[in-house]
């Protein structure tokens, strides 16, 4: 996981500079990390509130209370929950696609597009069923903040973010039903899900 | 080996990253940020200079006033009373009278501010997706109204007065998705023209249909995005309405500041929340719950007002059939050209 470095001086958020800097390092993760949950539409217009809100309250930024990058998340996570439906609507959208898989590509790449793709429907109807709270500490996981990271994004005490996150991960596994996550392997030969699934010989 | 977490990491990289428009609105959405710590004199839309928008400045160098203003413009609709050009919808032409921005403390204006910003965000484009856009327009007694082709220079409106049966008291206009439709209506509810404009890759294409001539007409002209800016400088001598419709002129004026947040009004059964701006000669109601418009009054001259009422509606196909025109048998074609200077030789015979 990438160690979050202050973005200037001492850490904190003061001339137009550091700004500039800081928005050009988390801009496209944030954006996709907003996307993933809200479609690129509502992205748009997310994002960009995102940072215009961050520059606003630039001077509350303070280092000591975590990192500059899960303080750009937790600003992001509070504007997307406010649209939760969409969110819900996507992901029920994606749950009911159909992929589209080459079977007539070998490489190592397409199996992994092939896997992505096939597990998206499963994994957006698993990350349906979680609660925002969990979703959130799902994600942020996902984007790779840490504990401690997530916690400061959320507001939220360490624990209780490590407590959350168990939960949703162990949800997200009852969710996906039988899914051995133990065989699926991506970057190991053998593996082949568009042929019906980890190969388990 | 992947866990679930890997799962959802593969997940949100699968979607695709910001697109340069997304990089270029954050941009914006961040020097929109930083303009408001600034002193309001370098708010972004006002003119270079520090200068406050004092209408007559911020009309083009050289040219006369809203009359040659207008002659600048594409896709114009210009409605007139007694000469002077007064008031344009869906290319409709406003000349406002001269004033100064309105003032409030830094606690009302941080509020205001927070509360445009949300205006400006229901009237983006992407909050406009899936809405399909309705207003009526009420203008004074006599006004006379003539569609003009693009590119081409209106000629000085008609005299027809208030006595004419073709005076236009009121507009409907309909848009979705950069497709969009105004009709124009005697007092009587008799209709005197209808406009429909479509974008469709890149090209915009003008159909007008002229009931007082029984003549109709079409241009195809390069398009602008639906929703982009209206090109009307902040604070001008005069607002179009452009392209883009109501979404993009109101969004447009809240860019240039200036607002100030005033009580609430019951309109239609909404408490709507009342934004004053341009020295008191633009008044927008808007709904505290979608921060959409309901209602825009708008100075067009001295005593002379126009209001507009807005709906806002999710697509169906009688309200998209509201965008269809159709030309009644028998209407004659005529060239944009050439009907312009027949207006222009019927008012003055008239």
């Amino acid at each position: 996981m990438e160690a979050e470095r202050p973005a200037a001086g001492d850490g904190r958020i003061v001339s137009p500079e550091d700004f500039e800097a800081a928005f050009v390092r988390h801009f496209a993760p944030v954006y996709r990390f907003i996307a993933a949950r809200v479609g690129s539409a509502v992205a748009e217009d997310l994002a960009a509130e995102t940072f215009a809100t961050a520059y606003r309250r630039r001077a509350s930024f303070e280092p000591g209370r975590g990192s500059l990058r899960s303080w750009l998340y937790g600003i992001a996570v509070n504007l997307v929950r406010r649209h939760w439906r969409v969110e819900q609507h996507l992901l029920a959208l994606d749950a009911r696609l159909v992929p589209e898989v080459d079977l007539s590509d070998d490489s190592d790449a397409a199996d992994q597009r092939v896997a992505a793709s096939l597990l998206a429907p499963r994994l957006a109807a698993a990350l349906g069923q979680l609660t925002c709270d969990q979703r959130d500490v799902v994600l942020l996981y996902a984007a790779g903040l840490s504990h401690e990271e997530i916690a400061a994004a959320l507001k939220i005490a360490a624990g209780t973010a490590w407590s959350r996150l168990s939960r949703a991960r162990a949800l997200l596994r009852e969710q996906l039903g039988d899914f051995d996550f133990d065989q699926w392997v991506f970057d190991r030969p053998g593996t082949d899900p568009a042929r019906g699934g980890p190969d388990r010989g | 080996m992947a866990d679930e977490i890997e799962m959802v990491r593969r997940f949100i990289d699968e979607t695709p990253g910001p697109s340069t428009d997304a990089w270029a609105r954050a941009r914006a959405a961040i020097a929109t940020a930083r303009a408001e710590e600034e002193p309001a004199r370098h708010r972004p839309g006002w003119l270079p200079g520090g200068r406050p928008p004092g209408r007559e400045h911020c009309t083009p160098t050289g040219l006369p006033g809203p009359v040659g203003t207008t002659a600048r413009r594409r896709r114009m609709l210009v409605i007139g009373a007694g000469g002077a050009v007064a008031a344009a919808v869906a290319g409709l032409l406003v000349a406002l009278l001269p004033g100064s921005p309105g003032t409030g403390g830094p606690g009302a204006r941080i509020e205001t501010t927070a509360f445009v910003t949300r205006v400006e965000r229901a009237l983006s484009e992407s909050g406009q997706r899936n809405l399909i856009e309705y207003d009526r327009s009420v203008y004074p007694p006599g006004y006379n109204g003539e569609p003009v082709a693009p590119d081409m220079i209106p000629v000085p409106p008609g005299s027809g007065g208030p006595s004419s049966p073709w005076s236009v008291r009121y507009l409907e206009s309909w848009s979705y998705r950069g497709t969009s439709k105004v009709s124009a209506f005697t007092a009587a509810g008799r209709r005197v023209f209808d406009v429909r404009d479509a974008l469709v890759h890149g090209m915009s294409t003008t159909t007008a249909v002229l009931y007082r001539s029984g003549t109709w007409w079409r241009a195809t002209h390069p398009g602008s995005a639906a929703n982009g800016q209206a090109p009307t400088p902040c604070g001008g001598s005069d607002i179009l309405v452009g392209p883009g419709g109501w979404p993009a002129f109101l969004r447009h004026e809240l860019s240039c500041g200036a607002f100030t947040k005033g009580g609430r009004q019951r309109i239609g059964g909404i408490d709507a929340i009342e934004l004053t701006g341009n020295g008191g000669r633009e008044m927008f109601w808007v709904n505290p719950q979608t921060y959409l418009p309901v209602r825009a009054i708008v100075a067009i001259s001295a005593g002379a007002r126009f209001r507009t009422d807005f709906g806002w509606f999710t697509p169906t196909q009688a309200r998209l059939a509201e965008l269809n025109l159709r030309v009644p048998p028998g209407f004659r074609q005529v060239s944009p050209l050439r009907f312009r200077r027949a207006s222009a030789e019927q008012s003055s015979h008239r």
